[in-house]
C-alpha cells in the first residue's frame, strides 16, 4: 500500500476546541483537511513536508446553510455543491450558486468545502470572486479570540491565506440580496467541464429602482493576478450612471487594464486581459438583467 | 491516538485498523483487495477511482480514509446483488456503454449516485452528473444512453432509448452482440495489471532522467543499494543482453532499456530499484547520484535538421527520408489555373489511456521470465524482453492484462523490459506502476507534424498536383517514426485522384518526447491539410466543397500515389453522398444574424486509411478448436485493448461453426504461448486476425463433414452448416454439430484448425515510394456543426455526423462505439489537447489537469454515427478496419467549420479559445457557404 501522504500525525479532531488545540501546539506545520480536495493534490504535488494534518469532518454542527438578520451563514464543511443546491443561496444570493455550480467535477463539489476553497487561495477560485462582491465576511478563530475579515481581504498570493497558524476559519457571512439588486458570476475555461478557469468574473449591481441609475456596483475577477481582485475603477464608472452599452465598454475597458495577469498555461497575459473585458461586460449585464426582475 | 475506522462497505459493517491518512482507495485497492475501484491519476482529475459516499459521489483518491468513519460507502463490488446486476450494469452491457472498462466502475457509480437522488434524470443532468469521469474510449454516447436506459427502467417507465435496428444480416456477424469481457468489467473483476500482486512482490521505480541532453559521466547507487528494504539497484551495465528497444526493430532499434551513454530527454529511464515497498523504492530513486555532463539539447525539427545542429544520436538527426513520386508535378503545377499553398503544424499528443503502464514479472525455477502487463502488442513484448535478457524468446511469455485504453501508446515498451530485468536479477516477482504523472512523461506522443502543403487544379477543380513537405519530430528514439512518415507520405493527397504526386517525408530526431503511434498513425497529421486545401480550393473556385470532392474522390479504378489500383470496397463516394445530404440540412437551421456574437458554421472532413502495415508483412495467425459440447476455443495473441476484437474474433468464428451465441465461444487471446498476433495496430485486427480466425476455423469444422460425409456415403461437397447443424444439400437430413464432433471423437479425430493471414502489400519503392502499400483502405467523411463565440473564441461543437466505410460491421454496435469514441478524441485534439514543453524540455502539462482531454460536457448534443458497407473481398464477411478511421476526420471537419462560421482559417493545432481569438483579431468575421 502506498501511503503517499507524507506526515507525522493525521488526527480526526472530536471539536473545534481540540482542533485549535492542535493547530496552536503544531504551528504552522500543520493543515486543516475537510474536502482534501485541494490539500491532498497539493501535498502530492509538492511532496511537501507536513507535520500533521488535522480532519475537521467529523465536528458536528459546521455543515449549515442559514439565513438570520438579512445575513447566510454558511458553515466550514459546507461544500460547494450544498451551496450550489441549497434554496436559500439559489433565491437569495443566486451568483454564489452559480460560481458554485461550474467549480471543479460533480466528485470535487461533493467534497470540496466553500471555507477550504477561501482557505486554499487560490487566483482562480471560482467562489472566491462571488464571495468577495457579496462582500462576505469570514469568521476566524482562535486560541486567543475570534476575528472577523473580509474575505476580499483574505488573500496574499497563490496558496497564501492571510491566517496565522493557529487559525481556523469557522464559518462564511454575507448579506441577502436585496430588490433592485443583481449578481451574475461567468467563467472561460479551455474545457466545458472539469476545469481551472482561465479568467471568470462575478459582478454584483445595485440598480435605484425608479430610474435605473447604478447606486453601487461590485466587480471581482479571478485568474488575472495572484488573487482575485476587485476592479474598483470600473465599478466606479458604473455607480450614479443609468447603466448602458456605452458604460458597459467603459467600465470593461477599465477592469481590463487593471487586471495584472501573468502567462501560464492556460492562458497568457493578453488573452486574459481580453477576457477580462468580455466578461466583466457580459456578467455586468446579466447582472443588470437580474437586477430589473428580481 | 485513535486507529480503528468504523464504516459500512457494500452494506457490511467494517472495522478497520488503520492510519486514518490513509486513502479510501489505497485502502479499498490494498488492504481490502477490492480492485474493482481504479486509480487513473491519484488527483481528482480522472474520476476512475469514484465510490458512493453517503449517497455522493466522491474521489477515493482524494478522501482520506479517517474522513468514512460511520459513513456508507459503495463500491463496484456493491452494485450487484448476488448474481443480480444492478440496473445500470445491465444497461451498461446492453447499451455498448463499456469499451476499454478502466473508467467504468468509476462512472457506474458516479451515475448511481446521480439515479438514486434523481430517478428522473434529463439528458443535461446525466451529462453534468458523468463529466467528472473521463473516457477516452465511448465518446459518453452510450454511457449517457445507457444511464438514461437505466433510469427508465428502474422507475418502471417504458425504455426511451430505442435501441438502433441491425443492419442485415443473416448470422451472428453483423449482430450487435454484447461484448464478450463485459460481464467482468461491469463487475469491476476485470483484471488489470495492477490489480494482480503475487506472494513476496517487490515494487519497482525508475530513475527518470532530468535533463534534455546529457553526457552520463557516473551514476552512483550506493546510497540508494544502503537503504533498507531495498533489494536491488540496477543500472545500464546490469543488461545481460542487448540494451537497445524498438518497435521497429533491426537498425531502428535505438532506445536504450536504461541509459548507457546519454540521456535524450526528460524522463529517460536512467536506473531501477527493486525494494519491498512503493514508499522505499520511491526513497532509494532519490538517493541515486547521477553525474551529468550537460550537452546543448535540439527541440525543433527544423533546427535540428541543420548542420550543425546537435546531435541526439550519432549519423545525423534526420533519420529517415520517404519519398512519394508519381507522375511529374512540375508539369502538373504549370497545367493548373489554380494553386493553392499552405503550411500547417500539429503538436505533440498524449494518448491519455485511463489505465496508466502496469506490469508485473515473475521468473520461474526453469528460468522461464513471465510476464503480466497492459500492451497491444504482447508477441512484441517477448521478442524485447527476450533479447534484452539474452534469453530466446521461448522462455519468455507475456500475458497480456485486462488493457485499459492504449490508441497506439501500449505498443512500445513500458514498464516490461524493467519488471523483467528486475525480475531477472532478484528472483522476486517485481511489479512496477506507473503515476499518472511519470505515465505522461515516459510514455510515447504522437509525432508533431510541419507541413508545407501545394495543391494546383483546374478551374473545373480537378486536381492536377499536390506536392507536400512533411517533417515529423519523433522526438529522443524512433519508437515508429519512420513508419509514421512513410503512410503519412502514402496518404498526404487525401482520398483523391491526383495524376502528380511528390511527397517528402522527414523523421527527425529531437530532444522532445518519444513519438511513435497515436490513432492514425501520422494520417491525422496529414488530413488536416488536405482538407483545409480542399475547402480553400473550393472557396477560390466557388465550387461546393462537398462538390469538389465527389469531382476527385477514389472510386474503384483509381490509382493511388503509390500506383496502386483500388479494386475493390471505395465506399468513399457513399460517405460523401451522405455527408452532403447532411450538411444541406443542417444548413437551413443555421441563422447567424448579423449582430450576434455567437456564428455557427458547417464544415466537412474526409480520410482514407490502409489497414495493416505499410508495405511490410503483418501476418497473425489463430488456433482454433471445437470443443465436446459444441463451443469453441480460439486462441491467438491478438491484443483486446477495448476495441472489442476479442468480440470480434468470437463473432467471426462462431459464424463459421454454426454458433449461434458468443458465449459459446471463449477467445483466450493476448497471450504469447497462443499463434503469433501483430500487434493491435493499424486498425488491423478485424481484418488481419479476423481472417485468421476464419481460416481456422474453417479448417477445425472440416473433420465434421468429412466425417458425416463418410458415415452418410456421400460427397463432403453436399454438406452444408446451418443453424448448428450439418445439412445435406436438397434434403431435410442434417445432423447436429454436437453429434458430429462425437463421431470424430468417436474415431479419434481432432476439430482443431489453425489459420494465418497477412495482408497482400509489396514493399515501397525507396525512390518513388511506388507499392502496393496496403490491402485495403478505409474511407470516412465527418460533418461538423460549430458555433464560435467570436468575442473570446470558445468553440461549441453542437452538431457531428461520422460517416465511416468499414467494408461489413461484424458488430455495428461496436463499430459505432469506435466511431463516438473517435469523435471524442478527434474534439480533445481539435480544440483543446497539447503537450507542451518548456524552452528546457520540461514538461507543462504533466498531469490531467493540464493535459486536458474532452468531458461529457465537451459533446456534441447531436452526434451520431452511420455505417457504409462496401464490402472487400478478401476481408472476413467484406470488413476492413474502423478504430483509427472513426478519429482522423474529426479534426478537419471542425476546423472547415470554424472557418465556415466566422472566417478564420486555423492552421496550427490546437484550435484553443485563445488561437481562435488571437487569429480573429482585426479581420472581420464572415461567412462561408456549402
Amino acid at each position: 500500500m502506498n501511503n503517499d501522504i507524507k506526515m507525522e500525525k493525521y488526527i480526526l479532531a472530536k471539536d473545534i476546541r481540540e482542533t485549535l488545540d492542535i493547530l496552536d501546539k503544531y504551528g504552522g506545520k500543520t493543515r486543516v483537511v475537510a474536502g482534501s480536495t485541494d490539500l491532498l493534490p497539493l501535498v502530492r504535488r509538492t511532496k511537501a513536508k507536513i507535520d500533521c494534518l488535522v480532519d475537521i469532518t467529523g465536528i458536528d454542527g459546521l455543515a449549515y446553510i442559514e439565513e438570520e438578520d438579512g445575513l447566510i451563514k454558511i458553515g466550514a464543511l459546507v461544500t460547494h455543491g450544498e451551496v450550489e443546491n441549497s434554496p436559500l443561496i439559489r433565491k437569495r444570493a443566486f451568483v454564489l450558486a452559480e460560481a458554485c455550480g461550474v467549480t471543479g467535477s460533480p466528485q470535487i463539489k461533493n467534497k470540496g468545502t466553500l471555507v477550504g476553497n477561501i482557505v486554499n487561495a487560490s487566483p482562480a477560485a471560482d467562489a472566491s470572486v462571488a464571495l468577495i462582491i457579496l462582500g462576505a465576511e469570514a469568521k476566524i478563530v482562535s486560541k486567543a479570540g475570534e476575528r472577523v475579515g473580509k474575505v476580499e481581504n483574505i488573500f496574499l498570493g497563490p496558496g497564501k491565506p492571510k491566517l496565522a497558524g493557529n487559525e481556523l476559519v469557522t464559518e462564511l457571512c454575507f448579506k441577502i440580496l436585496q430588490p433592485g439588486q443583481g449578481g451574475a458570476f461567468l467563467k472561460l475555461a479551455k474545457r466545458k467541464g472539469l476545469a481551472i478557469s482561465v479568467v471568470n468574473a462575478a459582478v454584483l449591481i445595485s440598480l435605484d429602482e425608479s430610474r435605473g441609475i447604478c447606486r453601487d456596483a461590485r466587480i471581482a475577477v479571478g485568474s488575472v493576478a495572484p488573487t482575485p481582485v476587485r476592479v474598483k475603477d470600473a465599478e466606479k464608472i458604473l455607480i450614479g450612471q443609468q447603466v448602458e452599452e456605452k458604460i458597459i465598454e467603459k467600465a470593461s475597458l477599465t477592469a481590463m487594464a487593471e487586471v495584472k495577469p501573468i502567462d501560464d498555461i492556460r492562458g497568457s497575459a493578453g488573452y486574459r486581459r481580453e477576457m477580462t473585458k468580455v466578461l466583466v461586460a457580459r456578467a455586468i449585464r446579466k447582472a443588470i438583467h437580474r437586477a430589473g426582475g428580481e | 491516538m485513535e486507529k480503528k475506522i468504523k464504516f459500512c462497505l457494500n452494506g457490511r459493517g467494517i472495522e478497520l485498523d488503520v492510519d486514518p491518512g490513509l486513502t479510501l482507495l489505497d485502502v479499498l485497492r490494498g488492504k481490502l483487495k477490492l480492485t474493482g475501484t481504479k486509480k487513473g491519476c491519484n488527483m481528482g482529475d480522472c474520476g476512475a477511482c469514484t465510490v458512493v459516499v453517503d449517497g455522493k459521489a466522491i474521489h477515493s483518491c482524494m478522501t482520506p480514509i479517517g474522513q468514512v468513519k460511520g459513513r456508507e460507502v459503495v463500491t463496484v463490488e456493491g452494485l450487484a446483488q448476488g448474481d443480480k446486476l444492478h440496473p445500470l450494469q445491465r444497461a451498461f452491457i446492453e447499451c455498448g456503454a463499456v469499451q476499454c472498462g478502466f473508467c467504468t466502475p468509476g462512472m457506474l457509480l458516479s451515475a448511481k449516485a446521480l439515479l438514486d437522488r434523481n430517478p428522473n434524470p434529463t439528458i443535461e443532468e446525466i451529462r453534468e452528473a458523468i463529466s467528472g469521469n473521463l473516457c477516452r474510449c465511448t465518446g459518453y454516447k452510450k454511457i449517457i444512453e445507457a444511464v438514461m436506459l437505466a433510469a427508465d427502467r428502474m422507475s418502471g417507465r417504458e425504455k426511451s432509448v430505442l435501441m438502433p435496428t441491425e443492419l442485415s444480416t443473416t448470422g451472428i456477424v453483423g449482430k450487435r452482440v454484447k461484448r464478450v469481457d463485459v460481464l467482468e468489467k461491469v463487475m469491476g473483476k476485470a483484471i488489470f495489471a495492477d490489480d494482480l500482486s503475487f506472494e513476496g512482490m517487490l515494487y519497482a521505480k525508475v530513475l527518470r532522467a532530468s535533463m534534455p541532453h546529457a553526457k552520463i559521466k557516473k551514476v552512483d547507487t550506493s546510497d540508494a543499494e544502503r537503504l533498507k528494504g531495498v533489494r536491488v539497484v540496477l543500472t545500464a551495465k546490469d543488461i545481460p543482453g542487448e540494451n537497445r528497444i524498438g518497435v521497429l526493430g533491426g537498425t531502428f532499434k535505438d532506445q536504450p532499456v536504461l541509459c548507457d551513454d546519454k540521456v535524450r530527454f526528460v524522463g529517460d529511464s536512467v536506473a531501477l530499484v527493486a525494494a519491498e515497498s512503493e514508499e522505499v523504492a520511491e526513497e532509494a530513486i532519490k538517493l541515486i547520484k547521477v553525474k551529468y555532463e550537460e550537452l546543448p539539447p535540439v527541440f525543433d525539427p527544423i533546427a535540428a535538421m541543420e548542420q550543425n545542429a546537435p546531435q541526439v544520436h550519432e549519423g545525423g538527426n534526420v533519420v529517415a527520408y520517404r519519398k512519394v513520386r508519381k507522375g511529374d508535378v512540375e508539369e502538373g503545377f504549370k497545367k493548373s489555373d489554380i494553386v493553392i499553398e499552405g503550411s500547417y503544424k500539429t503538436p505533440f499528443y498524449e494518448h491519455a489511456y485511463l489505465e496508466p503502464e502496469a506490469g508485473i514479472a515473475k521468473v520461474d525455477t526453469e528460468g522461464n521470465v513471465t510476464i503480466w502487463a497492459g500492451t497491444q502488442f504482447p508477441s512484441d513484448v517477448r521478442e524485447e524482453v527476450a533479447s534484452m535478457l539474452g534469453l530466446p524468446f521461448n522462455k519468455v511469455r507475456v500475458i497480456q492484462t485486462t488493457t485499459g485504453g492504449a490508441f497506439g501508446g501500449k505498443l512500445d515498451i513500458s514498464v516490461h523490459c524493467h519488471v523483467a530485468l528486475l525480475a531477472f536479477k532478484t528472483g522476486s516477482p517485481v511489479k512496477l506502476v506507473y503515476s499518472r504523472e511519470e505515465s505522461i512523461m515516459a510514455s510515447n506522443k504522437r509525432h508533431p507534424f510541419v507541413i508545407e502543403y501545394k495543391t494546383g487544379a483546374t478551374k473545373g477543380g480537378k486536381l492536377l498536383a499536390v506536392e507536400a513537405k512533411l517533417i515529423g519530430n519523433t522526438g529522443a528514439y524512433l519508437s515508429y517514426g519512420p513508419a509514421v512518415l512513410t503512410r503519412a507520405a502514402v496518404h498526404a493527397t487525401g482520398p483523391y485522384e491526383v495524376p502528380n504526386v511528390k511527397i517528402d517525408a522527414y523523421t527527425v530526431y529531437t530532444n522532445c518526447f518519444v513519438c511513435g503511434a497515436m490513432r492514425g498513425f501520422g494520417v491525422p497529421q496529414v488530413a488536416v491539410a488536405h482538407e483545409a486545401q480542399m475547402d480553400r480550393l473550393a472557396e477560390r473556385l466557388g465550387i461546393n466543397p462537398v462538390e469538389l470532392r465527389l469531382k476527385n474522390a477514389f472510386k474503384a479504378g483509381s490509382v493511388t500515389p503509390t500506383g496502386q489500383v483500388l479494386e475493390h470496397s471505395v465506399g468513399f463516394k457513399e460517405t460523401l453522398e451522405r455527408a452532403r445530404k447532411t450538411a444541406a440540412q443542417w444548413r437551413k437551421g443555421i441563422y447567424n444574424p448579423g449582430k450576434s456574437t455567437e456564428k455557427k458554421g458547417i464544415g466537412i472532413g474526409t480520410m482514407w486509411y490502409g489497414i495493416g502495415n505499410t508495405g511490410h508483412p503483418n501476418p497473425s495467425g489463430a488456433f482454433v478448436e471445437l470443443l465436446d459440447d459444441g463451443s469453441a476455443l480460439v486462441l491467438t495473441s491478438c491484443a483486446e485493448i477495448g476495441q472489442g476484437s476479442d468480440t470480434v474474433l468470437a463473432q467471426i468464428a462462431a459464424e463459421e461453426l454454426g454458433i449461434d451465441d458468443v458465449s459459446k465461444v471463449k477467445v483466450h487471446s493476448g497471450d504469447t504461448t497462443t499463434p503469433y498476433a501483430r500487434g493491435t495496430s493499424a486498425s488491423g485486427q478485424t481484418y488481419i486476425t479476423g481472417n485468421a480466425v476464419r481460416l481456422a476455423a474453417i479448417e477445425a469444422r472440416e473433420p465434421l463433414f468429412q466425417q458425416v460425409a463418410e458415415d452418410w456415403g456421400i460427397n463432403r461437397g453436399d454438406l452444408y452448416l446451418k443453424d448448428g447443424a450439418i445439412c445435406l444439400k436438397d434434403s431435410n437430413k442434417k445432423i447436429p454439430v454436437v453429434d458430429a464432433i462425437k463421431r470424430c471423437r468417436g474415431f479419434g479425430v481432432l476439430t482443431l484448425g489453425h489459420g494465418s493471414f497477412n495482408p497482400d502489400a509489396t514493399p515501397l519503392d525507396p525512390e518513388t515510394g511506388q507499392g502496393k502499400a496496403y490491402a485495403t483502405y478505409s474511407f470516412a467523411t465527418h460533418v461538423a456543426e460549430v458555433e464560435v463565440d467570436t468575442e473570446t473564441g470558445e468553440v461549441t461543437v453542437l452538431k457531428f455526423l461520422a460517416i465511416n466505410d468499414v467494408g461489413k460491421a461484424i458488430n455495428p454496435m461496436n463499430v459505432e462505439g469506435q466511431m463516438e469514441g473517435g469523435i471524442s478524441m478527434g474534439i480533445g485534439h481539435t480544440l483543446m489537447e497539447e503537450m507542451v514543453m518548456d524552452n528546457e524540455g520540461i514538461i507543462q502539462t504533466p498531469s490531467f489537469a493540464q493535459y486536458l482531454v474532452p468531458t461529457s460536457k465537451d459533446m456534441p448534443e447531436d452526434m451520431s454515427s452511420s455505417i457504409v458497407e462496401v464490402a472487400e473481398p478478401s476481408g472476413p464477411f467484406g470488413a476492413k478496419g474502423v478504430g483509427e478511421p472513426a478519429s482522423i476526420p474529426v479534426t478537419p471537419a471542425i476546423l472547415n467549420a470554424i472557418y465556415d462560421a466566422c472566417g478564420v482559417r486555423v492552421t496550427e493545432l490546437p484550435a484553443t479559445s485563445e488561437r481562435l481569438f488571437m487569429l480573429a483579431k482585426g479581420s472581420k468575421f464572415r461567412q462561408n457557404n456549402y
